[in-house]
């Protein structure tokens, strides 16, 4: 699956992308300044004119801000104003090859968890917490996952988030820890060494990508950084002060997730200590289209291409609370 | 110069804060990363709250099938019938899909037949007593009534899908169906009626690409001597079809 793997993520990432909710650097071209307000002004709270900027960079036939970083920003512009279910129509079109498709699949679960849709809102995490893109993904979603679980008190599955999370991030932090102490690792010097002869680009750093700050490549500053490497023009020690500046981020990243489990773990213990048995009553299962032929398969732990961003999830309601008695009096 | 070492030493814990402050951090995350989670009484206390939500997949088929017509061509042998006999076919068949779940089509075979060990060594001591004692008339070996061509209209049910992962090339969706059928086999003596019934798995490559593999029972009577007798024999045929 490995091969395969490569290509699914190559097809994600495609080309180098600009960090959404960054601004575009370079030379001025068409919509990029405009866009550029546009972030600025939502920033500010004032998504009208925002919204007005957007509006017309969509409309237009050409500019050179991407399309599907025009829909992710007016999908955050919507969740802003608190039109969550319009804001979900914008990240629903962000194609799956896009750079932002991951961060679409993030953003419609906490949309779905505003709704109050948290079935589909675990589809989305399961798709995002598959093998093949773990590392792309940051810690929120896992924190989403456990914040999910706990709303429908499915208590078991916050300990296999919390499980998960720690398994696939402890590695991830020893590596990035190293990277931020040192100012480089293993991982950093041979990517420093592959990028004096390559394009920064993900084909040439997936190898190393797990034991570096998430989306490093995705970094203009890098990006820039690489450019004059690959020139001749440095030695690589800028490369490797933004690696290292890049890393900081991610630690304080996941370390403002782990307040945030640890705080979700507060909450389970005390609401286990309170619950009783299951609400047995599930809530209504959520088809693709009604009366439409769907194959369904039962989730068995294993990913397979075909399946991702294709997973419902059927839940059930909260325990019933304990309620005390009245005893015998001594 | 005590001032002076005092001195020193203060720049020195001053220069060294910030990587201190990193360590310390540092430590701090780990231990608290470790200390996340971990609680197996409470684990098992939870396990008895499950609320049973399940995950599955549901998806739709990647290749339409409604209203779809597959013709295919297919090659495939004959197991059973006459003892003397082996029967290879080349043929084609067309499905009208109605639903995924049903269709409606026919198959058409040429026969190619072909004498069996045991056939070519009952003609061959035949000829060869033949040869001994030619006015013998109790020497002959049964004719064969092999078949030449058969045509029949089947209705077929796809009750099981699934799917499956072709070499980590491609997921290739598949069903697996009944058939029964009815028709006609033209034998070297003449037209016979024939019913058939069996199954398959069908896969549904592309769009526009299929594959079967089918398995069948089929019964017919033929005139070897001009005596009727009825055949059940086993058909096992692949194809390759085009979905329009």
């Amino acid at each position: 699956m490995n091969f395969v793997s490569s290509l699914i993520t190559a097809a994600v990432l495609g080309s180098t992308a600009h960090a959404a909710g960054a601004p575009v650097r370079g030379l001025p071209a068409p919509g990029r300044a405009e866009f550029n307000r546009a972030l600025g002004l939502a920033t500010q709270d004032k998504t009208k004119p925002a919204h007005k900027i957007i509006d017309a960079l969509l409309a237009a036939k050409k500019t050179d801000v991407p399309r599907d970083r025009l829909l992710m920003t007016k999908g955050r512009l919507l969740f802003q104003d608190g039109d969550v279910r319009a804001a979900l129509k914008l990240y629903e079109q962000v194609p799956s090859d896009s750079d932002h498709w991951l961060e679409a699949l993030e953003e419609r679960g906490w949309a779905h968890l505003r709704l109050g849709e948290h079935g589909e809102a675990l589809a989305q995490l399961k798709t995002i917490k598959a093998p093949m893109f773990e590392s792309l993904v940051g810690p929120e979603p896992f924190f989403l996952t456990g914040l999910i679980h706990l709303k429908i008190c499915d208590y078991p599955a916050i300990f296999e988030s919390i499980k998960e999370f720690k398994a696939k991030f402890r590695p991830r932090l020893v590596a990035v820890q190293a990277l931020a102490a040192n100012g480089t690792s293993e991982a950093a010097a041979k990517v420093v060494a592959k990028l004096r002869a390559q394009p920064l680009a993900w084909k040439t750093i997936a190898p190393e990508a797990g034991r570096l700050p998430r989306l490093f490549h995705r970094d203009a500053l890098l990006q820039s950084r690489a450019a004059e490497l690959k020139a001749g023009k440095s030695d690589g020690t800028p490369v490797l002060r933004r690696l290292q500046q890049l890393a900081n981020r991610d630690l304080k990243e996941i370390g403002d997730i782990l307040q945030k489990m640890h705080l979700l773990e507060a909450e389970l213990i005390q609401r286990i200590h309170m619950a009783e048995k299951p609400n047995a009553r599930a809530h209504k299962d959520v088809d693709l289209a009604k009366g439409e032929e769907v194959l369904r398969f039962p989730d068995t732990g294993e990913y397979w291409l075909d399946e991702l961003d294709k997973y419902r999830v059927k839940v059930t309601g909260c325990p019933a609370p304990k309620i005390a008695t009245g005893g015998q009096n001594p | 110069m005590k001032s002076l070492l005092v001195k020193t030493l203060a720049l020195a814990v001053i220069a060294a804060a910030p990587a201190l402050a990193q360590a310390a951090r540092d430590i701090d995350l780990g231990k608290d990363f470790d200390s996340l989670g971990g609680n197996e009484k409470l684990y098992k206390r939870a396990k008895a709250l499950d609320p049973e939500n399940r995950v599955s997949i549901v998806q739709k088929r990647v290749v339409d099938r409604d209203l779809r017509l597959e013709l295919g061509v297919n090659y495939g042998v004959n197991a059973g019938g006459d003892a003397y006999v082996s029967t290879q076919n080349l043929g084609g068949n067309i499905d009208f899909h109605i639903t995924p779940r049903w269709s409606v089509g026919g198959r058409f075979y040429t026969h190619y037949n072909s004498l069996t060990n045991e056939g070519r060594a009952a003609y061959e001591d035949a000829r060869r007593r033949r040869l001994t004692d030619p006015s013998d008339p109790n020497i002959r070996v049964s004719p064969t009534d092999h078949p030449e061509r058969t045509m029949l209209g089947t209705v077929s049910w796809y009750p099981v899908y699934g799917k499956t992962n072709l070499f980590d090339l491609a997921v290739v969706q598949f069903d697996l169906y009944t058939l029964a059928g009815y028709g006609r086999v033209k034998l070297k003596s003449g037209w016979s009626e024939a019913i058939t019934a069996g199954g398959g798995i069908g896969f549904w490559l592309t769009q526009h690409v299929s594959s079967r593999i089918e398995g069948r029972w089929q019964t017919y009577e033929d005139r070897p001597d001009d005596q009727a007798r009825r055949l059940n024999v086993g058909i096992l045929t692949v194809s390759l079809g085009l979905m329009l």
